[in-house]
């Protein structure tokens, strides 16, 4: 946790799952018996363990209130936590670092006391007397019994009741001047048998970490309760009849007595008002009903499914009644995915909702974005986000990225492309023409969050060709070229990427989809030569074909087909495209060869982002005769 | 009431009551076989064979949840009125509740008929295989919906939902078959 959002997130994530977990706790309470109360806190142990993943919560949405409370502190960074553990990283400067700074101190001051609390006892075993010959005798009678190893003792004057305390080499501490009880040995001995030091450990640790929540606090207490419940129900499945009424006896004998409270330690008195659980517990042991094994394991394995991963949040509150609440409820839904980031993006634009565009903003955009929309709220202007042009985009079109690339980053560029209704700026729109809006967009991993990056401002861009998901020959494609004397071959291909929107009805559905994957490409390659020479040289050639191939990065070229044949043309699913033209005198200087398109769809299950190749292979084939083979690498624009 | 009379009412009831829960059949919107009724005959059976197993008595406060938490299921279906979401997480309790009972449940009535039939018999091993399988499919099934792909999912959900069906007839079959021998054995 690097800041005091992230330990706020963390501690009220957790604080939620507690609750969950007190629930189904008290429900199995008659049911289930004390080893599995004490396994269920296992759960929380990994809920405060695993660093609370961004968009995720348990009951509570508590990434809204800590955005508000952020927005009022104008930090608009994104939280994430990266550790469930503080860690300062540099000198305070503002309030909540002043604060963050104070809860650090405040883990420190609390470790710091069980650290001396834990030198405090050294310092007493260290002078303290090794037991007496009968109680030796008694310990190891009790070992022996029921099988149990042994550790060091000591006896200390003016103890209370015995504890064990120690991880790597554990000493049972006894009160000096009395002989234990059988019940209180065997009680103690089941404690080292299990490590149960390690568990008040690790309690002691997590309540350093949160000695500031209140509940944590008291589930910690609980969960050492559950410790000795537990503890007794294994002293209890070794004896019978008198001695486990002996057993309780001993308890009641205790009640009254002060009990050490030190880390790393166990003991059998922890409190009178446990200890009249404890004998309740007692009284109920033969009750709990039998083989059930299966069926708690399975109740634990569904808890921890549920409270470690957490549910992901996906409402926008768009209440603009409370601006506050509503931008911090889109700054709590990260874009899990570059489709979704690139989708939620367009959705803005769509919709001109400056939620939407929150969602997908970069952090060093997002103060700037806050104050332009909460402005416009302010004044109620809608739509609420200027995206760029003054004209409205056409919703039942939809949208597509165009020539999606993974950059060498591991961000993707693409370009976005939707249709307006009518031209920008009042202009009266002209037949056969179609309206587009272009911008060149980049997403790129930020914080866990995938953020969209407008690369330039959204253009204006008229066509005449109508297609928008299909080889629009007019929005610009990628040329793959090559020369080989006279002759340049290119090969140009224009990819299309969109997450499909609209229902068979022409609704658009419009609400972000935070985790999407694209739905659907499509691909299409022209191949294409350019003859560099006179037209008297052009004419010696009466036929050219192209076979060419993408190959894609981290893959190997593949085989061309041949395309010195009269009539063979054609293309395959991975790209390669083949074919030839006979050519007139006369001919040029540009001629195109072959050409065609693919497209995938899975509107179910998403479909991975094709990115462009990162060159072609190519076969020229002049005059039916293989004239070489050629590497064509990408250009910006035109080949030249 | 003898206690082979209490027994095979409890049985009996039992089955009936994994009749209505298990299979829905529903016209115009209406379930004719509504789970509530089946908790109800639930209550019944725990009433009839608490003294023979009395671990049931700890489900009577699951089964009465059950009868209102489905009653008012289907009132909701009845009147067509609006879903309302709910998050998994608050429904948790209820699901885990219910994955318990029928495992203590069948449990307890597998172990009436350990003691209630001949050696040979082969109901208690059957219903205690059916426990088995029900609550494992449940729980993968639970936890295939946290944590896998759709595209995987898909597919296992279907052998899944075959495997839950077939226990789910066979308890039944059991439970009458188990019922039957109980009214013989009287």
């Amino acid at each position: 946790m690097l800041s005091l959002w992230a330990f706020l997130l963390q501690t009220l994530t957790a604080s939620g799952a507690a609750v969950i977990l007190l629930v189904i706790k008290r429900l199995f309470q008659d049911k289930l018996p004390p080893r599995w109360q004490f396994a269920a806190w296992g759960i929380l142990a990994l809920v405060l363990l695993y660093p609370t993943a961004t968009g995720r919560y348990t009951l509570i949405n508590w990434q809204i209130p800590v955005e508000v409370l952020k927005g009022f502190c104008k930090d608009y960074t994104f939280t994430r936590v990266y550790f469930p553990f503080p860690v300062l990283t540099a000198f305070p400067s503002t309030l909540p670092q002043w604060l963050f700074t104070g809860y650090i101190l405040g883990v420190l001051w609390t470790a710091a006391g069980y650290i001396l609390a834990n030198c405090k006892l050294r310092r007493i075993l260290r002078s303290s007397d090794a037991p007496d010959a009968q109680t030796a005798d008694r310990i190891a009678q009790v070992a022996k019994i029921y099988g149990l190893k042994t550790c060091q003792t000591v006896t200390v004057d003016g103890l209370p009741s015995a504890f064990l305390w120690g991880i790597f080499r554990p000493v049972l501490v006894l009160p000096a001047g009395t002989v234990p009880d059988e019940k209180v040995l065997l009680h103690e001995l089941l404690h080292l048998k299990n490590r149960d030091t390690l568990w008040s450990l690790l309690v002691c640790l997590l309540r350093c970490i949160h000695w500031c929540n209140p509940f944590l606090m008291h589930c910690a207490d609980l969960c050492l309760n559950d410790l000795e419940a537990r503890c007794d129900q294994r002293v209890l499945e070794r004896l019978d009849g008198d001695d486990r009424r002996d057993y309780g006896r001993a308890l009641l004998a205790m009640a009254n007595d002060g009990f050490p409270k030190v880390p790393a330690s166990t003991g059998m008195h922890n409190g009178a008002k446990q200890i009249s659980h404890r004998i309740e517990a007692i009284s109920r042991f033969k009750q709990y009903p039998s083989g059930m094994g299966l069926v708690s394991v399975c109740v634990l394995l569904i808890l921890a499914a549920y409270l470690v991963t957490g549910m992901q949040s996906n409402t926008i509150y768009q209440n603009y009644r409370n601006f506050a609440l509503a931008s911090a409820s889109a700054r709590s839904i990260p874009c899990t995915t570059a489709a979704a980031a690139f989708d939620t993006y367009a959705m803005a634009v769509l919709e001109q909702n400056g939620l939407y565009r929150i969602m997908c903003a970069s952090v060093l955009d997002q103060e700037e974005l806050h104050s332009q929309v909460a402005a416009k709220v302010a004044q109620r202007v809608t739509p609420n986000w200027d995206w760029g042009l003054d004209s409205w985009p056409n919703k039942t079109s939809g949208y597509s990225i165009y020539n999606l690339r993974e950059t060498r980053d591991g961000g993707y560029e693409g370009l976005f492309v939707c249709r307006l209704n009518y031209p920008p700026d009042g202009k009266p729109a002209e037949e056969g023409k179609m309206y587009l809006a272009l911008q060149k967009l980049r997403a790129e991993e930020e914080e866990g969050r995938w953020v969209t990056i407008p690369l330039e401002d959204m253009q204006l861009f008229i066509a005449t060709d109508q297609s928008l998901y299909r080889n629009n020959s007019e929005i610009p494609a990628i040329h793959y070229c090559g020369t080989q004397g006279l002759l340049q071959a290119e090969a140009i291909l224009q990819t299309v990427h969109w997450v499909n929107r609209v229902s068979q009805e022409g609704y658009c559905d419009t609400t972000p989809r935070p985790n999407t994957d694209f739905t659907h490409n499509y691909c299409h390659s022209d191949l294409q030569f350019t003859h560099l020479g006179t037209q008297k040289q052009r004419d010696t050639i009466t036929r050219l074909g192209m076979s060419a191939a993408p190959v894609y990065p981290g893959a190997e070229p593949q085989a061309l087909p041949p395309a010195n044949g009269s009539y063979i043309s054609g293309g395959n699913s991975t790209g390669t495209e083949w074919g030839g033209t006979d050519l007139q005198p006369g001919w040029g200087p540009s001629v195109l060869v072959a050409g065609g398109g693919t497209g995938v769809g899975d509107e179910y299950n998403g479909i991975p982002i094709k990115g462009l190749a990162e060159y072609y292979i190519a076969d020229l084939y002049v005059n039916r005769e293989l004239a070489g083979t050629l590497t064509l690498y990408p250009q910006e624009g035109d080949c030249q | 009431m003898t206690d082979y009379e209490k027994l095979y009412k409890g049985i009996s009831r039992a089955a009936w009551g994994y009749l209505l829960v298990y299979f829905d059949f529903t016209f115009n919107g209406f379930n004719i076989l509504p789970d509530f009724i089946g908790w109800l005959f639930f209550l019944s059976a725990i009433a009839s064979l608490k003294e023979e197993q009395p671990a049931l008595r700890l489900l009577r406060p699951f089964a009465w949840c059950f009868v209102i938490w489905s009653g008012i299921q289907w009132v909701w279906a009845v009147f067509s009125l609006p879903g309302i979401q709910i998050s998994p997480i608050l429904l948790l309790p209820i699901s885990l509740a219910e994955l318990y009972f029928h495992f203590q449940f069948l449990t307890n009535l597998a172990s009436v008929a350990a003691t209630h039939q001949p050696e040979d018999a082969p109901h208690q091993k059957r219903l205690l295989l059916c426990r088995t399988v029900q609550t494992v499919v449940l729980t993968v099934n639970t936890l295939l919906v946290r944590f896998l792909p759709q595209s995987i999912f898909s597919g296992l959900t279907v052998i899944l939902l075959f495997t839950h069906l077939g226990a789910a007839v066979f308890t039944t079959i059991i439970l009458f078959q188990l019922r039957k021998s109980l009214l013989q054995a009287q």
